[in-house]
């Protein structure tokens, strides 16, 4: 179960998906990424494999980022599993839910690919060489 | 909020008009006892009257030449005849007799009077009826016994005559004072019925418009109510709205950047570069479908529903034959069991039913022909004030736990790549159209297969001007 380098990515949007997913393999080739549709298949998803990190967008179809990460966050045996919201809403409102939810981090969406890729660095040598992640489960 | 319930008011007023005829009959009642009253009193002061003058004609008899006087000449002439005598004092007694009750009489009538001039007559005659015995035996005539004993009885008879004009006069001056008074009586009561009955009948009116002022006030504040919800929904449904707009138009617009970033990156590269452009024109492509959406919404979402009396059955049969093409596409087949009236706004209506009609025949599951069916009922008691409209299919359905869901505003239930993508306007647009109308729209669980989505409109115009308060 122990999967020390997998990031389950949520997303709807497939061009989305696909430039985080080349970013990711660009920086971290040994990062593995599984990816949902929507937060109803995320949680799905949770019970076959246990992230390290989980990247989510807010705006998904049948069940969205907020509600997932909420579900997520109030259930014991997913708790500790940083969720990282990744999203082109910067609405204040969003922002606020996803916070106190206990999102571990709110980033928005990059408009071009340089700052893609700089946020993917941040994110990827934060969440995988910076901090320890307090996941027994792991 | 304070709702009145309409039984009670009615209540009163049964009560404040049962009032009123019990009132006018005991007023009634009462100038009848007065106005009988008075006609005993005139009555008895008339009889009493009669009765005086009886009286009084009696002892002008008793004291006149049937009686007394009569008496005393006959014994004067034949003084051996003893029962002249006899006759004469018997009627000086009954002459007596008859004043004291002509002067009791007169008491009552309310003279205080008393005969004295009578009384002196009587005593005298009588006085003198015992002298005429020894006068004759003294040897004197008749005409100088005569002459001796005469006695003038003009002044009683003028007294008695007297007393009686007093006496008609007096009853009659009572007699009008009763009858002014029963008058005066008769008036006050008429007047006071009058009066009581104007003011129970005001009062009665008056609350009558309070209450009828309280329940069209409760009506407004109903109204009022139900119209700032409708406003709050609407306000909120706008912000929700605002919000996912900025974000459902980003995403294109940011793909469109990262893909002329892409192109420019590989320039050389043919085949790259015209799937990034490709791309890039998907998003744009996307984007001005996103576009044309918000602008039917915010057109058909917030408009002001303008309506009309319709026949419901051809109205969904001018939304059915607006999506011919797709139909006879689809090869879908569609059934209309409807029968009533509505009162809404075509336009917008239609719209309803084109996006409901266009889900149905959408989501189909590959391979099936779409079977649709529309039914209508009138909801509750007649006469209904809504109607009820279920359109039901075959298709892929809905999940019990997003049947609330998918009225949200842009809620999609399918990913933007997925065969069945939208952009999650239809329904919400739908909800606020219904809503709009007073109406509500729902996701029945009564579907075996497919969904089966209900809405309610209105049948008269009963919940009209709720927008305009």
């Amino acid at each position: 179960m122990a999967q020390d380098n997998t990031i389950l990515l949520v997303e709807d949007d497939d061009i989305d998906a696909m430039m985080l997913e080349r970013s990711i393999n660009s920086l971290r080739p040994d990062i593995k990424i599984v990816r949902a549709v929507n937060g109803r298949e995320a949680i799905d998803l949770l019970s076959t494999v246990r992230p390290r990190i989980i990247v989510m967008d807010i705006r998904m179809p049948l069940m969205d980022g907020r509600e997932a990460l909420a579900h997520l966050k109030h259930d014991e045996q997913y708790q500790q599993i940083p969720i990282v919201m990744m999203t082109t809403s910067d609405n204040p409102d969003d922002i606020e839910f996803c916070y106190q939810n206990h999102a571990n981090a709110y980033m928005s969406k990059g408009i071009d690919n340089k700052t893609i890729r700089t946020d993917i660095d941040n994110l990827l040598s934060f969440w995988f060489e910076t901090v320890k992640v307090n996941d027994p489960e792991r | 909020m304070t709702t009145l319930t309409p039984e009670a008011p009615r209540q009163y007023d049964a009560r404040y008009l049962l009032i009123v005829p019990v009132i006018i009959a005991l007023l009634l009642f009462a100038q009848y006892s007065f106005t009988g009253s008075v006609k005993q009193r005139t009555q008895a002061l008339r009889y009493s009257l009669d009765n005086t003058y009886s009286l009084a004609l009696e002892l002008t008899q008793a004291l006149g030449y049937g009686g007394l006087i009569h008496n005393f000449k006959n014994y004067l002439l034949r003084p051996a005849e003893l029962k002249y005598l006899d006759g004469g004092l018997s009627a000086a007694t009954r002459a007596t007799d008859l004043v004291n009750k002509l002067e009791i009489n007169a008491r009552e009538l309310g003279i205080e009077t008393t005969l004295t001039e009578t009384r002196a007559m009587i005593a005298g005659y009588r006085a003198r009826l015992e002298r005429i015995r020894p006068l004759v035996a003294s040897g004197l005539s008749q005409m100088e016994i005569d002459d001796q004993l005469r006695l003038d009885d003009t002044f009683a008879l003028r007294e008695i005559r007297h007393l009686l004009d007093e006496l008609t006069e007096s009853v009659g001056r009572q007699v009008e004072g009763v009858d002014t008074q029963g008058v005066v009586l008769g008036l006050i009561s008429l007047v006071g019925t009058t009066v009581l009955s104007v003011f129970i009948l005001t009062l009665y009116i008056q609350r009558r418009n309070r209450l009828t002022h309280l329940r069209s006030v409760a009506d407004l504040n109903a109204r009022l109510e139900k119209s700032n919800a409708s406003l709050s929904d609407a306000n909120t449904s706008l912000k929700q709205f605002a919000g996912i707009v900025s974000h459902d138009l980003k995403t294109p617009l940011r793909h469109i950047n990262l893909f002329n970033e892409q192109i420019l990156e590989d320039i050389d590269d043919k085949e790259l570069v015209r799937s990034h452009a490709s791309m890039v024109q998907q998003a744009a492509l996307r984007m001005t479908s996103m576009i044309s959406s918000l602008l039917d919404f915010t057109k058909t979402g917030f408009t002001e529903p303008v309506r009309e009396q319709l026949d419901i059955a051809e109205l969904l049969e001018q939304s059915v034959s607006e999506l011919q093409p797709m139909i006879d596409q689809t090869q879908a087949s569609v059934t209309i069991e409807a029968a009533g009236q509505v009162y809404v706004d075509p336009q917008l209506v239609r719209r309803v039913l084109h996006n409901l009609l266009e889900n149905s025949l959408k989501y189909v599951a590959e391979g099936d022909t779409p079977v649709i069916s529309i039914e209508t009922r009138p909801v509750g008691e007649q006469p209904a004030r809504f109607m009820e409209v279920c359109i039901s299919d075959n298709g892929i359905g809905i999940e019990p736990e997003f049947r609330k869901r998918v009225f949200e505003p842009l809620h999609r239930l399918h990913s933007k790549q997925s065969p069945y993508a939208g952009n999650g306007i239809g329904l919400s647009l739908a909800k606020t159209v219904i809503n709009a109308h007073g109406g509500e729209i729902e996701v029945a669980d009564s579907c075996l297969k497919g969904s089966c989505i209900c809405f309610t409109l209105p049948c008269d115009d009963e919940l009209e001007d709720v927008q305009g308060w």
